[in-house]
């Protein structure tokens, strides 16, 4: 997912998963529930893979994220990407492995 | 886990129920909370705590910085929050502990910090152990 603007979801819920890699050089807003089913090392989702194209990943004051198997955020070429969360960002994964 | 180039700035709620949030970037926290609840934090970065709290049972392994924050260990029961590395507590920040007999983890808050720890105001008594570092 790139170019300019924002891409906002607040459906209930929403998913990322899939054992495809996944990139973000955009704003992508959830202000609703976002599951995010990937696992580590299988599927992850990278930020700005593109100089000057950050990848961001913003969960609203409403938006509830879920990790529940990992998740495996990668930063590549863009060192401005981030995660910005005002909502409420859940972690449950496995016991033992990085979620 | 979050790569070296993705920052995670938290303002709202971060909750750690299980596994381990491994943070090879920056963390930055200017409202909101982040507890553990029966997950652990590792960080190769540190995490800065500007405002907010850090509550909780668990491990952090890392530098954790408390700039601005409030650290609760054990949140609203007694329990123990361990920071394996380096805690600095600046002036602003705070540490409160609960204290309702002398047993660390059942009757009385304590953070365990096994790197090296440093806190520019301190406001509980000396009978308690609730501080626990290697080195102060």
């Amino acid at each position: 997912m790139g170019g300019t603007g924002t891409t906002t979801v607040s459906g209930t819920p929403s998913t990322i998963g899939g054992t495809f890699s996944k990139i973000l050089n955009r704003t992508l807003i959830n202000s609703g529930t976002l599951n995010i089913i990937t696992q580590d090392n299988s599927g992850n989702l990278t930020f700005g893979t593109v100089g000057g194209e950050p990848g961001r990943l913003i969960n609203s004051a409403t938006g509830t994220v879920n990790v529940t198997a990992g998740g495996d955020f990668n930063g590549s070429n863009d060192p401005t990407s981030s995660i910005n969360n005002a909502g409420t960002w859940n972690i449950a994964g496995p016991a033992g492995r990085a979620a | 886990m979050i790569g070296s180039t993705v920052a995670f700035n938290n303002s709202g709620a971060l909750n750690v129920a299980s596994g381990t949030l491994i943070l090879d970037g920056n963390f930055r926290q200017t409202d909101g909370s982040t507890q553990l609840s029966g997950g652990a934090i590792f960080t190769s970065s540190q995490l800065v705590f500007q405002d907010g709290e850090l509550s909780g049972v668990g491990t952090i392994t890392g530098k954790v910085v408390n700039s601005g924050g409030t650290v609760l260990p054990g949140g609203t029961a007694a329990g123990v929050l361990t920071i394996a590395g380096d805690y600095t507590q600046d002036v602003s920040g705070a540490l409160n502990v609960d204290i309702g007999g002398t047993t660390p983890g059942t009757q009385h808050d304590q953070l365990t910090v096994s790197g090296t720890s440093f806190a520019q105001r301190h406001a509980v008594g000396k009978s308690y152990q609730w501080l626990c570092a290697f080195r102060v």
